[in-house]
């Protein structure tokens, strides 16, 4: 139940990208149509549902202070390697992204040919670091560190997938051309996370 | 010399990081609810950026091409800690505000956009002056952003109230849809200037 | 030639790690040092400010680092106690917290719990204790003041959260915690549940505070946490009343 509600929280209530703007980059760049939306999407939901909780045995067994301690050494506990969170964390993301397309072309090439010229991209995506930078920050479980994951992942698919839909509709609309493009897909995020702030009065 | 003064100016509007070439948009929004703190960000990504093109421009010719895109994020995620280790040790108040973005720096298409567009084809000189021109393009939009939000959401500017006491404050510009739209309004008004359509 | 130029990938790569890493480990180290005072110092100032103590000097600019140790040495006792039991661990000091409990988020990661203790003239007169947990979306930390009768408030401090600004991020505001003041955790004998009320709690009220309006979640979690860390200390609490005869218990 408790999981329940961190994933219901995580996708309407903290969207990733409308509440905490990470991956906006791709974001942008990406929501022309809705099915490279919906593919980045899914990539995005994948890559995060498996980083955010292999970071967390990361950050739990080897950077922590006193993380170490399983060792038995003494002087190993008493190491704290927090420090290098952010460049052990970027780099298990580049390499599980490397990873996931090499397993993904070998054994399921319908799904790779869906989410193929997307995974790379992947590896510059906040989304993905940010996702595991707060997992730490906010002190989950494991269980809670995988459902968060899985959860931003669909926060972040229904947010891109929703502004592409937005952006077909709006293609042949009158808009001042300085709006054109950029200008105007950020009001129309402005708008949708306004929409999003509605979910804050859940009470879960 | 031509060539240098051109490096720097034209990031600044006509190829602005931000408005323009989209790059590294999650840190414009997410620190400027205050321009103390975009005011940091802005110095920390600007050092980084100047390093990491330097650094980047002077092994562009030793380095593989293999291995190119780990090697750059090895370079900037090490300048990044750098970064978030002296701001821990010398302004530990505006580090806890910055929390997790600092280190998003990382993942700021900025640098790596940069790196790959800039720096992998020119001189470290050239570089370098790349990196200060785009940091001030971002510092120059992060600014403006912030300065928006907290005089309209607080009432104050750089932390100095500007607007009477008896100013509410406007919850909006503070939440993320404020930062959105002002976003999406100097957009408007900037490639209005500069006479930049966009087709979609 | 391929053979060749592999191995000169690998020794690339393997020369950016060692500059790389020797680069991070010297910085760190070197900083480490300043960090860890700037926590420290951060921690103690916190202390003071759930005290009701100034945290600035005369002309306004924050307290030193010697300035504030100087407080803390005249006034300041830090004890530990038993979570399980509610005892006092005597003679033993934060230096003897384990490793893994110094940078504990919450007391639920803890078995011993710090207290600290102001004392005027060899008396004590307040009582305060770290307090964190979940608000909306971040880690609220802060130090909870109590009287020496151990059932009022004497103050509250939040230091470090990430809530929004102008929302949840209220709770650092003087006008929120000044509320916590003389507000009654125990009577009849008996813990009472506090509460963060939605908005707008009577002024009047023993065992709630007015909450942040548009910050109905952050205030949920403040009622959760504060009302869960202070049943732990109750454990401690109870004895002391008892053998002070304070209160009915």
């Amino acid at each position: 139940m408790e999981l329940l509600n961190l994933a219901v929280k995580t996708i309407f209530i903290e969207n990733i990208v409308l509440a905490y703007f990470l991956g906006m980059c791709s974001f942008l760049a990406l929501s022309k149509k809705v099915e490279t939306a919906t593919g980045l999407g899914m990539a995005v939901i994948f890559v995060l549902g498996i980083t955010c909780p292999l970071n967390w045995g990361i950050n739990e067994y080897l950077l922590n202070d006193g993380a170490l301690a399983w060792t038995g050494n003494e002087q190993l506990a008493s190491l704290d390697l927090s420090f290098l969170n952010l460049i052990l964390f970027i780099a298990i993301i580049a390499s599980i992204v490397q990873f996931v397309e090499l397993v993904l072309d070998k054994y399921f090439p319908p799904l790779y040919q869906a989410l193929g010229i997307f995974l790379p991209l992947i590896t510059v995506n906040c989304a993905i670091l940010g996702g595991s930078l707060f997992m730490v920050e906010r002190d989950y479980t494991l269980p809670q560190a995988t459902v968060f994951g899985i959860s931003a992942g669909m926060g972040f698919f229904l947010a891109i997938v929703g502004m592409a839909a937005i952006r077909k509709k709006i293609r042949y609309s009158n808009i001042p051309p300085g709006l054109k493009g950029l200008g105007m897909t950020f009001i129309i995020t402005g708008l949708m996370s306004i929409g999003f702030l509605c979910f804050s009065g859940i009470k879960l | 010399m031509a060539k240098l003064k051109e490096t720097v100016l034209d990031p600044l509007s006509d190829n602005n990081p931000i408005t323009v070439q989209v790059l590294g948009i999650c840190s414009a929004l997410a620190v400027t609810i205050k321009v103390e703190t975009s005011f940091v960000m802005s110095l920390a990504l600007t050092s980084v950026l100047i390093c990491s093109n330097l650094i980047i421009s002077l092994l562009r010719n030793v380095m593989p091409s293999k291995i190119r895109m780990i090697v750059e994020m090895t370079v900037i995620a090490s300048l990044v800690i750098l970064a978030d280790n002296i701001l821990k040790a010398y302004m530990y108040d505006v580090s806890r505000q910055l929390s997790v973005f600092v280190g998003l720096i990382i993942t700021n298409c900025i640098v790596m956009g940069r790196a790959e567009a800039f720096a992998l084809q020119n001189p470290p000189r050239l570089s370098l002056v790349d990196g200060f021109g785009n940091g001030l393009g971002y510092s120059a939009i992060l600014i403006v952003v912030a300065s928006l939000r907290e005089v309209i959401g607080f009432g104050t500017w750089y932390n100095y109230q500007v607007l009477p006491l008896a100013y509410e404050g406007n919850g909006l510009v503070i939440l993320a849809p404020g930062a959105f739209i002002i976003i999406g309004l100097i957009i408007w008004i900037q490639r209005s200037v500069i006479h930049k359509v966009e087709e979609d | 030639m391929k053979i060749k130029e592999d191995l000169r990938t690998i020794r690339f790569a393997v020369i950016i790690c060692v500059i790389c890493s020797l680069l991070i480990s010297t910085t760190v180290a070197v900083l480490k040092q300043r960090q860890d005072d700037n926590v420290e110092l951060d921690r103690r100032i916190n202390v003071l400010k759930a005290f009701g103590q100034p945290i600035v000097d005369a002309e306004g600019s924050p307290l030193s680092k010697e300035a504030v140790d100087l407080v803390f040495a005249a006034h300041i006792e830090e004890i530990l106690i038993d979570k399980e039991t509610g005892s006092l661990l005597e003679g033993l000091t934060s230096e003897d917290i384990p490793r893994n409990e110094r940078n504990a988020k919450s007391s639920k990661d803890r078995t011993m719990l710090p207290l600290y203790r102001w004392t005027e003239n060899g008396e004590i007169v307040q009582y305060s204790f770290p307090v964190s947990g979940l608000g909306l979306w971040s880690m609220i930390y802060g130090y909870l003041a109590v009287d020496s009768t151990l059932t009022e408030f004497s103050g509250i401090t939040f230091y470090k959260h990430g809530e929004t600004p102008g929302m949840g991020a209220e709770v650092e505001k003087a006008w929120f915690q000044d509320q916590f003041k003389g507000k009654v955790f125990f009577t009849a004998g008996d813990l009472q549940r506090f509460e963060v009320k939605r908005e707008g709690a009577d002024s009047d009220e023993l065992h709630a505070v007015s909450g942040i309006s548009a910050a109905t979640m952050t205030g949920n979690g403040l009622t959760v946490f504060l009302n869960r860390d202070l049943a732990l200390y109750e454990r401690y609490f109870s004895k002391i009343r008892k053998t002070k005869g304070i209160g009915d218990g």
